[in-house]
């Protein structure tokens, strides 16, 4: 017996260590959900994955039409020959379970042209490169508001014992309205193992910062987000000559000038037409 | 009352005994409509129709029977609008330039340029209306536009310049419509009246000319800066976005170049076609030829620098914005397209016209080695050859590579040696080269337009841009327009060049009366004129 349970710790041990070293499995569950206008467009359709991880992507259907809205569905891109699953009233669940091996997009289809919207459903799977691994590292994100309405985004990477890692950089980005994400920049840390990058004022938003740490020089991946609500000040929006709702005198002059001069010389030449047949 | 019109056995019963046998030449195409003619307008006119039904379909159906979804909102539609107004320039350029420096050989193509124009510019103006998925709706423009956006600024610029370039057309036919009209007498009763309202009362007076000279100066010192405003214009409805790919300062200029190297080639393929149809030997000779292969190389190079110069800068910097739609287009999917253009349609053509144009080397002919097939055969089979060691080098067990490299080299140098020995080939058919370099530039033009237009939209850079993935693929109700589009060009063409003649009789009857060039393009002030003959 005590043998039995020493080999049952050892092979427990065992699994312990060896699993974090095999690939982890993604399971994403995404809800088609469609009504009269179509498409329910929102963030929760765009999923992110790793590279060389097995990705389950399950789609259940949320419909509340009169009448059955079958969906079939495909994932598309990168190479990969998935094959196309449906969801109905009857069959409300279906999976793709696949592995993708490069890094870019997936776009997920609904290959039924319902309405021609085809790409209108703009899911997609963003497959990155795997995350470095290595040493354990900590990432904080701090976001301070400042006088002009704008925020300043100072994230900070610390090593298992606090230790600040400078020299790295440090990717921030910005949740967009949309539900895209868009890159802010990746400032690199100095020695107190910070990185800093402002962010334009926002007013009435929530915005929802990330910073990522790629990992490198035998440290891990890391990565944090936080938000903070924007100011409710509106900002004084300055318009530029071409982007006013009204035009500019200038611009209207200036059309005026080189259009009218042309169609008077236009209407000279005629002159001339209309004087050779009366001569 | 029978006349045998010159280049043709055919008696048809026209007014022309008066006429000398040059002009009868140049008025054959008008006077005589063969079967020839109708199997023309026809054919022509049968794509035509293709392409009507299938904007009809679209029209029903709404664009989705495009292949242009929200991302890639701009096809080939655009492509084309882009192309045919590029090819219109080149009616301002030739008859402006040529017009105000009193270029005399300019008078056997400048109609021929500016008949290119005209069809050029109606195919082009009704592209970006079979792009809207509601036409009724191009209206909007005019009645919410903003003075502000570079598509009104294109719809100003572009009806202005249809409006100068159709006036700039129609001026010097004045006084061939009036030869048509006095002489032409038995033409059906719709070409009488069309001869008549477009001869304007033209009898050839001493103030006519002088005010048809005047108009004339007027439209040409006018019509050039209008042709490279207009091109200029639709260059900003690109470049005035921030997109990659666009976002670039010198897209007027480049588009500008691009447009004339094009459009100058066109007019190369017409006179080569216009002359062999029309039996115009006599009056479009080498020396226009050469002319203009000298004009074309000119352009064609300007080009090949703005494309050098756009690429380049981008491509040393690869910023992240622009380098998924530069990595697409020099190694992705646009890269045969991308590199076909460079290398085949503006490299290749300017070797081409540089090696017609230079003095014959003879001495070349003389050396036994250089025959361009047994070179091209022995470096394809060096190429091959080489390939053979990777084979082998598992079997024999040796490091080969340096030998597939000596292969490798043998192949390029012999290459070389094929490219020098075609100089004496090319030099020996100077039109035939003339005719292969223009069509490369022309197809170039249009492959070039796709090439800016789609890769960029494939390419979005936006917060949500993750549809990176996106491919465009045209259907066949836009390739269908296109052909129809491209037919009804050539159908405008074809038909202004059988309703007038396609060489200026007064401006070329003048040419031989007159032996020193004369400044301006109304020389014949300098003689009398004779009342009673309106070409006089």
């Amino acid at each position: 017996m005590p043998r039995k349970l020493t080999l049952a710790l050892l092979l427990a041990l065992l699994l312990v260590t060896v699993s974090p070293l095999a690939a982890h499995a993604y399971s994403h569950t995404i809800t088609i959900s469609v009504s009269e206008e179509g498409f329910n467009q929102s963030g929760s359709y765009m999923v992110e994955v790793e590279a060389g991880h097995e990705v389950t992507i399950t789609f259940t259907y949320d419909e509340h039409l009169d009448r059955d809205n079958p969906h079939e569905i495909q994932i598309l891109g990168l190479g990969l020959d998935l094959p196309t699953v449906t969801v109905s009233r009857e069959h409300p669940t279906a999976s793709i379970t696949f592995t993708p091996t490069e890094t870019g997009i997936l776009r997920i289809l609904c290959v039924i042209p319902c309405i021609g919207m085809d790409q209108l459903l703009g899911g997609t799977i963003r497959v990155v490169e795997r995350h470095t691994s290595g040493a354990l590292t900590f990432l904080s994100i701090e976001l301070e508001p400042r006088g002009d309405g704008s925020n300043l985004a100072r994230a900070v990477l610390q090593d298992a014992r606090g230790k600040p890692i400078g020299d790295v950089p440090i990717l921030f980005t910005l949740t967009t309205a949309v539900g895209g994400e868009l890159e802010l920049g990746a400032p690199i840390t100095i020695e107190n193992g910070s990185a800093v990058i402002a962010i334009p004022a926002m007013p009435g938003r929530t915005l929802k910062v990330s910073a990522q740490f790629e990992g490198g020089g035998g440290f891990g991946f890391a990565e944090t987000s936080a938000e903070i609500s924007g100011s409710e000040e509106a900002v004084e929006y300055v318009p530029t000559a071409l982007s006013s709702p009204t035009p500019p005198l200038s611009l209207a002059l200036i059309l005026l000038v080189v259009l009218g001069g042309v169609w008077a010389v236009f209407g000279s030449v005629l002159y001339q037409v209309f004087r050779i047949q009366r001569s | 009352m029978t006349t045998t019109i010159a280049g043709s056995s055919k008696n048809v019963s026209v007014g022309l005994e008066t006429l000398n046998p040059q002009e009868r030449t140049l008025l054959a195409p008008v006077v005589q409509w063969g079967r020839g003619t109708y199997l023309t307008i026809g054919a022509l006119g049968a794509i035509v129709l293709v392409g009507i039904y299938a904007y009809f379909v679209q029209w029903q159906t709404g664009l989705s029977v495009t292949g242009m979804r929200d991302t890639v909102s701009w096809g080939l539609y655009i492509t084309n609008f882009v192309f045919f107004i590029g090819i219109s320039h080149v009616g301002a350029l030739l008859s402006s330039i040529l017009r105000l420096t009193g270029a005399q050989w300019r008078h056997p193509i400048t109609r021929m340029a500016e008949a290119i124009t005209f069809a050029a510019l109606l195919m082009g103006a009704l592209m970006p209306i079979i792009d809207l998925g509601r036409p009724e709706r191009v209206l909007n423009l005019l009645l919410h536009g903003r003075l502000q956006s570079p598509i009104l600024w294109d719809i100003l610029s572009i009806t202005t310049y249809l409006t100068g370039s159709t006036i700039f057309l129609l001026l010097p036919l004045i006084p061939d419509m009036a030869l048509l009209r006095d002489k032409f007498v038995h033409a059906p009763l719709w070409r009488r009246w069309i001869y008549k309202f477009l001869s304007f009362g033209w009898r050839g007076t001493t103030e006519q000319r002088v005010r048809l000279e005047r108009a004339m100066n007027a439209m040409a010192i006018l019509i050039l800066p209008v042709a490279i405003m207009v091109h200029t214009v639709v260059s900003w409805i690109f470049a005035m976005t921030l997109r990659p790919g666009w976002n670039s300062t010198i897209f007027g200029p480049y588009f500008v170049a691009g447009a004339l190297a094009s459009g100058a080639a066109s007019v190369v393929l017409a006179m080569v076609v216009f002359r062999k149809m029309y039996h115009l030997e006599e009056f479009i000779t080498l020396r226009h030829f050469k002319n203009m292969a000298t004009l074309v190389l000119t352009l064609d190079l300007t080009y090949l620098y703005f494309n050098i110069s756009e690429y380049v800068t981008l491509a040393y910097k690869m910023e992240s914005s622009d380098k998924a739609l530069l990595t697409d287009l020099f190694s992705g999917s646009f890269a045969g397209l991308f590199w076909l253009t460079q290398i085949l349609g503006l490299l290749a053509p300017a070797f081409l016209l540089a090696f017609s144009m230079m003095k014959p080397i003879d001495w070349l002919k003389r050396i036994r080695l250089l025959r361009p097939f047994p070179l091209a055969a022995t470096a394809v089979v060096f190429l091959a050859a080489s390939f053979a060691p990777a084979f082998f080098q598992s079997m024999v067990g040796l490091d080969l590579a340096p030998l597939a490299l000596i292969l490798r080299v043998g192949a390029l140098i012999l290459a070389g040696l094929f490219a020098v020995s075609l100089i004496p080939v090319l030099q020996a058919r100077p039109i035939a080269i003339f005719v292969i370099a223009s069509s490369l530039i022309v197809i170039q033009a249009w492959v070039k337009r796709f090439i800016i237009v789609v890769p960029v939209l494939e390419h979005p850079f936006l917060p949500n841009s993750t549809l990176s993935e996106v491919i465009y693929r045209p259907t066949w109700v836009e390739w269908a327009i296109t052909a129809g589009s491209m037919a009804g060009f050539l159908l405008i063409y074809f038909f202004i060049s059988r309703m007038v003649p396609i060489v200026s009789v007064w401006e070329t009857k003048h040419d031989r009366k007159v032996e020193e060039p004369v400044r301006g393009f109304a020389p014949a002030l300098k003689q009398p004129a004779t009342p009673s003959s309106p070409e006089a």
